[in-house]
């Protein structure tokens, strides 16, 4: 059993077989660092239970192939994922500082597929994203300014 | 995740209060289509819209959808050219995955979307089109007015050339004198060129290589002909390979004299340099050619003329064929994990073949007016440099 604790100072029991899906406390266990509790100052109670709750259910993964309990699983993921935005922001936020690879996918395709099909309006409602952009600005992007941001300038030497 | 509650509307360029890393927000926007991303995400704020077009993230977009490897990420365009033969129109041919229930009609899952046109881009009234390749979601083809054209038909994005030769005659037509064609970027420079081999009319029999780095105003420039060979193929289209182009091409050398012989020619986009490879007795399977390439580019830096080099992928059966067609007379487009893109020799039949069944998904008949190239859409534009070279991009 692994002790996490969460920043509002609740301590969680995970088995170690659920736990180790997470890349950052798997090295931490093989380092020896994992001996007492481990602090996750990043991490609130409730998006821990989440994850704690998504990590139980794919334990052992590969064996759910064999049994035939894929459909049980692809279930469980698609009513996990059935959250609000602030919700599923945490999580996957709480999925990318524990490295837990299959649960950050799971989260950031679900957060892509909400943003299909979305006008700009909806998009800055939903994800309550103040506009920043100034009228100039937005037209200038509307007229597809052409790759003016990070496009590297390619100079005339090579060639 | 805090949020901004200023709702003050006069109060532009203020910060935006989401406390979400911008890998993230990037992690995220990697798994929407291009056209959702250039339609409205990028208008949404500062930071999405630098995302969207910074060239690490177009670039991971379309690693993602190789990856992949799906049907609705693999797409491809129509090219068509207008009544009066001086514009072409550019429109994407979407396919999406089968739903179980209903199989059968295949032209259901098919959509034509235009997407844009560009008008009075050829010299004179053209007659004939060809497909070239595609690369990074660039697609480039080949017009007889002796230009090329390259597009990105998410980013609308287009480059024509200027004529790469003026000798088109009623005698010399110039598509007669076009040996092989090809679009590749050049890991060292960042630079997408354009290859074209062309065998004079005037000067007969000798075979002039040209060379065009895509970028506005440039110029054809001629490099050294590859001595003592003749070739006898005529309008071949490459493979492009971590910056190398191949051709399966018909040359006849004075030590061939009397027979010719199919052979590899390799093109280094960095050193601008041809090479020749004899391609081994035992997989010379004529015109699959183009299939074996793409399957020595998992060994890259082997001996390609060494049969321990090579791996047969698979052998194409077509059983549901509808067509009744000659096998020997295929040409193989594009071959992902799941998906096979057929040309039949009389290049307005395109046949889609899922490569694990076996089964043709659905045959398309165009007429020549128009040519269809399969692409992966990206947002990469010429200005943009991948990430890490050559990881995971075919």
């Amino acid at each position: 059993m692994v002790k996490l604790k969460s920043n509002d100072d609740k301590e969680f029991e995970v088995e170690e077989a659920a736990v180790i899906q997470s890349e950052m406390i798997k090295n931490m266990i093989e380092d020896g660092c994992a001996t007492s509790v481990i602090p996750l100052p990043n991490i609130d109670s409730k998006t821990l239970i989440k994850v704690i709750e998504y990590l139980n259910k794919h334990i052992n993964m590969g064996k759910a192939a064999e049994t035939g309990e894929e459909d049980d699983l692809k279930e469980f993921d698609e009513q996990f994922v059935n959250m609000g935005w602030e919700e599923l922001f945490d999580v996957i936020m709480a999925a990318n500082y524990l490295n837990i690879h299959e649960l950050m996918e799971l989260c950031c395709q679900s957060a892509a597929d909400r943003l299909k099909n979305k006008s700009v309006r909806a998009v800055r409602e939903m994800l309550k994203i103040t506009n920043d952009l100034t009228e100039e600005e937005e037209q200038e992007i509307i007229n597809d300014a052409p790759w003016a941001f990070e496009g590297p300038e390619i100079d005339d030497t090579v060639n | 995740m805090q949020i901004s509650d200023s709702t003050s509307k006069g109060k532009k360029k203020q910060h935006v209060n989401i406390c979400i890393p911008k890998e993230v927000v990037a992690e995220i926007l990697q798994r929407v289509p291009g056209q959702d991303l250039l339609e409205t995400l990028k208008k949404v704020c500062m930071q999405w819209c630098s995302i969207i077009y910074s060239g690490r993230f177009a670039y991971s977009h379309i690693e993602r959808g190789i990856l992949k490897s799906s049907f609705s990420q693999l797409e491809a365009v129509i090219i068509s050219m207008t009544d009066d033969r001086s514009s072409f129109i550019v429109s994407a041919l979407e396919w999406h995955s089968f739903p179980t229930r209903e199989l059968g009609e295949h032209e259901r899952y098919w959509k034509a979307k235009y997407i844009y046109m560009v008008n009075n881009v050829f010299l004179h009234r053209i007659s004939y089109m060809m497909r070239v390749n595609s690369v990074y979601g660039f697609v480039c083809f080949w017009s007889d007015d002796a230009c090329l054209h390259v597009c990105n038909p998410i980013t609308k994005e287009y480059l024509t050339t200027p004529p790469y030769s003026y000798t088109n005659t009623y005698m010399a037509p110039v598509h007669h004198q076009l040996v092989a064609v090809g679009f590749g970027f050049c890991h060292l420079s960042y630079e997408y060129k354009l290859v074209v081999l062309h065998e004079d009319a005037v000067e007969y029999g000798e075979t002039k290589p040209f060379v065009l780095t895509c970028r506005a105003g440039c110029l054809w420039r001629s490099l050294k002909a590859i001595p003592d060979t003749k070739f006898i193929s005529r309008g071949q289209t490459g493979a492009h390979v971590k910056g190398v182009l191949y051709w399966y091409l018909e040359s006849c050398t004075p030590k061939d004299w009397p027979q010719t012989i199919k052979r590899l020619v390799c093109f280094d986009l960095t050193t601008e340099e041809f090479d020749m490879i004899m391609v081994p007795a035992e997989i010379d399977g004529g015109v699959q050619g183009l299939q074996y390439v793409y399957v020595a580019a998992h060994s890259a830096a082997a001996d390609l003329s060494s049969i321990n080099s090579w791996k047969k992928e698979f052998t194409v059966t077509v059983p549901n064929m509808a067509y009744n067609i000659n096998i020997n007379h295929l040409f193989v487009l594009v071959v992902t994990d799941d998906m096979l893109v057929i040309q039949l020799s009389d290049g307005k039949t395109f046949g889609f073949i899922n490569v694990a069944t076996g089964m043709l998904l659905t045959g398309l008949r165009l007429n020549l007016s128009t040519i269809v190239i399969p692409y992966v859409p990206s947002l990469v534009s010429f200005a943009h440099i991948p990430p890490l070279l050559g990881a995971n991009l075919v």
